[in-house]
């Protein structure tokens, strides 16, 4: 290719030929095949010139931003120590948030027939061949787990203070709270010496009536009383963990 | 005194793409982005070098796709310059062999997928082919051919600015460098063929 041609072609690439010759010029170029690829080549060049400018350009401008932005501190990297704290947090945090949503949940479930199925145990009276004959009707009622039959007898007899927990207990198997708490709260009064095992029952049984009953204060103080009593006979069924939970029912 | 306001990513584009505001929208870009781009750079084992390095390599990859229209706007400006950069530098760590750094450490939320970063990594050698070709022309063909094709300047304006007895001899000058590059091009067949892919698109 003669050097008038690659003018030309130069010449055709930066516009500056007159709209006639220019017509002319392409109209060779449809015919002629090397003249067309010598003029992509060329413009190839002319694109990657183009490219080098912006290049150029951004490498003057980003000398320039290098003294204006606050760059001059260099970031500080993330030591392998911090990395480990990193970690370590990340972690702690999330044995944190699974403490928490399992603490949550078991907030969430709990309940006072929770905590009351988890203390109860039931009342059992003594079994003695004599004492099945000596028994009272209610007593002979409530060892066969009679319960509306003890609380039919309560109505229509003079009770001793063994029959009326019975009679409490038999209230508090059938769910009858309110009528079990005013039993034991009269076998607690009528009980003189503090230190029987009928009056340390009906304590226990009175504070499992007050849980049932959401009577959380009352119960509370109960158990605590029999907490701190040290020769009460059901000091073992209501520790510090247990409290915290009844007390925890308040809240909800 | 030029006044200095936070572009909007739509301001921002407009700017590059009209080329009359290509420095201020550049500035901006440096103002809003370097700093958090670098920091990316900086803790994932590179240097304030290597920082400013890949930063200015990733701004004019995204320059040149927003001024031949290939950035599809999928993303906010700054979330496909985060992926780009963490490409771009993921790239060069593979490169320079160190391949135990598989997952960069850089602020959530900001990685989604962007198209076009893809294409732009695969294309980063032949790029820095087409700036080392240009590279090897002496520095006054480099600076007329960059006046009259980047800068858009005429033969007068370029006549003023260079040292040359009249208009016909820089013109000359500028014919003899473009062929001379044009040359150094189409003598390596398979940087041709990058080049066509790259710059043609």
């Amino acid at each position: 290719m003669d050097n008038s041609t690659q003018y030309d072609l130069i010449r055709y690439i930066d516009g500056e030929m007159a709209p006639g010759e220019e017509a002319e010029f392409e109209k060779r170029l449809a015919v002629d095949e090397s003249l067309q690829k010598e003029l992509d080549n060329l413009q190839l060049a002319a694109k990657a010139v183009r490219q080098y400018g912006l290049k150029e350009k951004v490498g003057d401008i980003h000398r320039q931003m290098m003294k204006e932005l606050p760059t001059g501190s260099p970031v500080k990297p993330i030591r392998k120590t911090r990395r480990i704290i990193r970690y370590a947090v990340a972690i702690a945090a999330s044995v944190l948030l699974v403490i928490v949503l399992f603490e949550g949940f078991k907030f969430y479930t709990l309940s006072p027939e929770k905590l009351y199925a988890q203390n109860y145990t039931a009342y059992e009276l003594t079994t003695t061949r004599n004492a099945i004959n000596s028994s009272s009707a209610i007593e002979n009622a409530y060892q066969q787990k009679n319960y509306e039959e003890v609380i039919k007898l309560n109505a229509n007899s003079v009770l001793s203070i063994k029959d009326i927990f019975l009679t409490g207990m038999a209230y508090l198997e059938t769910g009858d709270h309110s009528r079990a708490i005013s039993s034991f709260q009269v076998v607690i009064t009528d009980v003189k010496d503090d230190k029987t095992v009928l009056r340390d029952a009906a304590e226990y049984y009175l504070a499992l009536a007050y849980l049932q009953n959401r009577d959380y204060d009352q119960a509370i103080e109960l158990m605590n009383a029999i907490r701190n009593d040290s020769s009460h006979l059901y000091k073992a069924k209501f520790n510090r963990k247990y409290i915290g939970l009844v007390k925890r029912l308040k809240w909800k | 005194m030029e006044v200095i306001r936070k572009l909007s990513d739509a301001e921002l584009l407009a700017a590059i793409r009209q080329g009359s505001g290509l420095d201020a929208a550049i500035r901006s870009v440096y103002r809003q982005h370097f700093e958090s781009l670098a920091w990316i750079i900086k803790n994932n084992g590179g240097s304030q070098q290597d920082a400013e390095d890949i930063f200015q390599e990733v701004l004019v990859n995204f320059l040149g796709l927003v001024q031949q229209d290939k950035f599809r706007g999928e993303s906010s400006v700054k979330t496909f310059l985060f992926s780009m950069t963490k490409h771009t530098w993921l790239n060069e760590l593979k490169k320079r062999g160190r391949t135990e750094v598989r997952e960069l450490r850089y602020e959530k939320g900001s990685d989604q997928q962007v198209t076009d970063v893809s294409q732009v990594i695969a294309e980063r050698e032949a790029r820095k082919q087409v700036m080392y070709v240009v590279e090897q022309l002496g520095d006054a063909c480099k600076k007329i051919l960059v006046m009259f094709y980047y800068e858009n300047l005429s033969m007068k304006e370029m006549l003023a600015r260079l040292d040359y007895e009249n208009e016909q001899v820089v013109r000359n000058k500028k014919y003899k460098c473009l062929k001379q590059l044009e040359q150094m091009i189409t003598g390596n067949p398979s940087l041709c063929q990058d080049l066509k892919s790259i710059l043609h698109g």
